[in-house]
């Protein structure tokens, strides 16, 4: 009979079982082991980060991910190490005093040839082994220098999140500079895009300097440099109020006052009514067309009618002649040819003063379109230098919309052209938009309510500006209000013309500066002590209320 | 051969029956009659060291009694021959009246050979006990005589008066399995001392536990007690630990010892833990028994250089230092 071998003896088998059990136990005691210091070790390097990020730019959520981390990483790579058994007997050995009993026996199970007390000590090693709880030999305990320290870690930790950084305060706050350029690079882009449109193929020299500028402001405020946005809604500032032109005032002053007259003349001509309406509704080009029109039809009309006709165009000529005497002098020549032309011979020369005043016209047109738009441009440049003015002050993260819609809404010179021409792109939704359909007086809302138009379709101006007792940009200084007459479509036009100020409105929209100008000066002083005025606008500001303050 | 568990228990009361008689007679001392106990029990010899009238001698004659053995007793003196330990020839009439050349034994043929006070001794006599230590054999003329098994050789030597003394080359002392410290008695040991040697002259009597033979029976049967390899290894780098080039020796070795263990020190140190497993009635030897076995086993084969008698430091310091440094399992 030959004895089994030594090593598939079912005392060897058990010894294999408990040593496995014990083996198991090891390393999930290990795991939870290598988790605690992974999570110290993370605990440190999450301070380490979270203390760094307020020096530099670094996620605080990717920190705080790192001691969860670290833990999981410690804990699987222990539990993925995996001792022999022989390692597994040395350390119960150890930790239960079992003086090596483990290790001897599962070493002399492995032999083939065993010692003479071989079976003696696995029997001994078997009996202890019995008696052995898996997790006496490896307890999960947590030892009181590393409670300490995780402790202490998890402090410092809890601490460097509570405490304020500004560095981060610093960093959210040019996020949203950058955000903000990148918005209005879109909105000063958007509106060269429109102006581009409406200028055509052939812009005009205002026109064009206004694109450039607002080109190269998009240009600035993409690179998102706040300093360098800064100088550059400066500079484009500085340019667009260079190229303003008075003369187109004036000349929107003529037009408005020749489109009343023509509505208003005593004849019934539809080609007048039509021309009326094109002026009003801001269509120069169509309007002088019809002018044009009427100068061919004109000796072919009735006499009655001519001389309706020459009455209405020598009024108009005259009213325009008060704002522009180019063309009142053409409308005044057209009607002049009209009255002189008897002859069927004379219908040439009808037709050259009639070509004549239409070109004055379209002129005229032109001008007052190439300001508006300049204007649209240089209230996109104010209200960028607001939003971000607004955002750069202290504690202006939370005000941003507030701010930059009060910013917009204070576009205040309208030109009463309507017919959509007026939009203004801003920040926290002020804008208007014309709808050129609707007849009735403009009231827009907010602090744009001071642009209004009259004659047909003028600006329905939907400013959903909410701070609307805030002023950050002066208006232009040198302008004063003209009231100009009453039509039968609105209250009146509010224009700036030099140096003199007609009567105001009597529907209480306008009222003399003089009777709000402390009421905004005080607000204008409340803003800046908040700081909701940037720094190199509070002279500005401070200089726009001393020369009003002056003029008194 | 299978042994069983009750040859192992029955060694561990005999040991400890021993201890328990020699124990009417010495008192105190415990770790010096197990680690006595232990040499013989491993068939090696026992370095004794300490200062006179600790009871070394009567420790000697006591065991003697107990394991019923042949005890003899050299008082060596700087004038002792080898011949004075080992026998001579002489001529003497055999019973048919012819001369012829007989060997007459020296005390060397016992069991138990107690060599006192060793270092007084010339080298060339302390020489002569190298042969019957090592090999268990005496040769005279040409002849060589095996010495009676059991043979143990229990040397004294006393740490004082260095006078005149001859100290024994390293050689020699490596042939003693363990030397001992016999330090001096506690109080409550000396109190007990005195009031069994003023009381009455008689000594109690003793019961022989042992003969020769069940000794040479246990050294067997020890020698088979299992080992795992971790603590081998965990003697084996202690031993070499001692050798001041070995990347394990501490700061204290490199710095004080000359020349360190030899193999018979790592051999010391596993029989003896395999001994005192067994003593204390396990199966198998572990690293505490290494660890409790070092300071006898190695302490007299670590040759100390200059520096270490300068700065006092004694070899037992050195080994402190590496039963703390060096680790159990790699």
């Amino acid at each position: 009979m030959v004895a089994p071998l030594f090593s598939v003896s079912p005392d060897v088998a058990e010894l294999r079982r408990g040593l496995n059990v014990l083996r198991q136990a090891q390393r999930l005691t290990e795991g939870v082991r290598w988790a605690i210091r992974g999570a110290i070790a993370g605990l440190a390097l999450t301070a380490l980060l979270l203390a760094l990020a307020r020096v530099v730019t670094l996620s605080t959520s990717v920190a705080l991910a790192v001691t969860p981390a670290a833990a999981a990483v410690a804990a699987l790579a222990a539990a993925a190490r995996r001792r022999s058994l022989t390692q597994v007997a040395l350390l119960a050995d150890r930790r239960l005093g079992l003086q090596e009993r483990l290790t001897t026996a599962w070493e002399l199970a492995g032999r083939e040839d065993p010692v003479a007390l071989a079976h003696v000590q696995l029997a001994d090693a078997l009996a202890r082994l019995s008696r052995v709880r898996p997790f006496r030999a490896f307890p999960l305990r947590l030892s009181w220098r590393e409670s300490a320290v995780m402790a202490g870690l998890a402090g410092l930790v809890i601490a460097l999140l509570v405490l304020p950084n500004p560095h981060l305060r610093d960093a959210q706050q040019q996020h949203m500079q950058r955000q903000l350029l990148q918005q209005q690079a879109q909105a000063v882009g958007q509106l060269a895009r429109q102006i581009q449109s409406a200028a055509g193929n052939t812009p005009t020299a205002e026109q064009k300097a206004t694109l450039v500028a607002l080109h190269d402001l998009e240009q600035s405020l993409k690179k998102g440099d706040v300093q360098q946005a800064e100088q550059a809604l400066a500079a484009a500032e500085d340019q667009l109020r260079a190229n303003s032109s008075s003369t187109a005032v004036s000349a929107a002053a003529a037009l408005s006052r020749a489109a009343a007259a023509l509505t208003g003349s005593q004849g019934n001509h539809s080609l007048t009514k039509s021309l009326a309406q094109a002026i009003g509704a801001g269509q120069y080009a169509q309007a002088a067309q019809q002018l044009q029109q009427l100068g061919n039809q004109a000796l072919s009309l009735p006499q009655s009618e001519r001389d309706a006709l020459q009455s209405t165009l020598r009024n108009a000529g005259a009213a325009a002649a008060k704002s522009d005497p180019a063309l009142g002098l053409a409308l005044q020549q057209a009607a002049a040819g009209l009255g002189s032309a008897s002859q069927p011979g004379d219908s040439a020369t009808v037709r050259q003063v009639f070509q004549q005043a239409s070109a004055a016209l379209q002129q005229a047109g032109r001008s007052v379109q190439s300001e508006s738009q300049l204007q649209q441009a240089l209230s996109q440049v104010q209200a960028s230098e607001n939003a971000l003015g607004a955002q750069s002050s202290p504690g202006a993260t939370g005000q941003q919309s507030q701010n930059s819609s009060g910013g917009v809404a204070h576009q205040v010179v309208t030109l009463g052209q309507g017919a959509g021409s007026l939009q203004q792109p801003g920040q926290g939704g002020a804008s208007q938009q014309g709808n050129g359909s609707s007849s009735s007086p403009s009231q827009q809302g907010a602090q744009s309510g001071g642009g209004q138009s009259n004659g047909q379709g003028q600006g329905n101006g939907q400013g959903s500006g909410s701070r609307s007792d805030q002023v950050y940009a002066p208006k232009p200084v040198a302008g004063h209000l003209e009231q100009l007459p009453n039509s039968a479509q609105g209250p009146g036009v509010q224009v700036a013309v030099n140096g003199v100020e007609q009567q105001p409105a009597d529907n209480g929209a306008i009222v003399p500066y003089t009777q709000v100008i402390a009421q905004y000066q005080s607000q204008a002083v409340q803003a800046m002590d908040q700081s909701h005025v940037p720094l190199n606008k509070k002279d500005l500001v401070r200089n726009y209320f001393s020369a009003l303050a002056a003029g008194q | 051969m299978i042994r069983t568990g009750v040859e192992i228990q029955q060694f561990a009361e005999t040991v400890h029956s021993i201890e328990g008689e020699v124990g009417c007679v010495i008192v105190g001392q415990r770790d010096i009659v197990r680690n006595v106990l232990i040499a013989i029990i491993a068939g090696r010899h026992v370095l004794l060291e300490g200062v006179p009238g600790l009871g070394k001698t009567m420790l000697v004659r006591t065991l003697s009694q107990v394991l019923d053995l042949q005890a003899s007793r050299v008082q060596f003196t700087p004038d002792l021959m080898p011949a004075d330990i080992i026998g001579t020839t002489v001529i003497s009439e055999n019973a048919e009246g012819r001369r012829e050349f007989r060997f007459e034994p020296g005390p060397v043929f016992a069991n138990l050979l107690l060599a006192d006070e060793i270092n007084r001794a010339t080298p060339k006599t302390q020489s002569a006990l190298l042969e019957a230590m090592q090999e268990k054999t005496v040769t005279v003329s040409r002849s060589t005589h095996s010495l009676p098994l059991p043979f143990f050789v229990m040397a004294t030597q006393n740490p004082i008066e260095m006078e005149g003394t001859y100290p024994l080359p390293e050689a020699q002392l490596d042939r003693f399995f363990f030397k001992l410290d016999v330090g001096y008695p506690s109080t409550d040991e000396l109190v007990e001392i005195l009031s069994r040697t003023t009381a009455s002259p008689i000594l109690p009597g003793l019961d022989r536990v042992v003969d020769g033979n069940r000794l040479l029976a246990m050294g067997d049967l020890v020698r088979e007690l299992p080992i795992a390899t971790p603590v081998l290894e965990y003697a084996a780098r202690l031993t070499m630990a001692t050798h001041p080039d070995d990347p394990h020796a501490t700061k204290e070795v490199q710095q004080y010892v000359q020349f360190g263990a030899s193999a018979r020190g790592a051999q010391a140190l596993v029989l003896g833990a395999k001994i005192r497993a067994a003593i204390d009635g396990r199966f198998n030897a572990a690293f505490a028994d290494v660890r409790e076995t070092a300071l006898p086993a190695l302490r007299h084969r670590i040759i100390l250089n200059y520096q270490a008698e300068a700065d006092g430091v004694k070899a037992d310091t050195v080994i402190c230092g590496l039963l703390e440094k060096v680790p159990e399992s790699r």
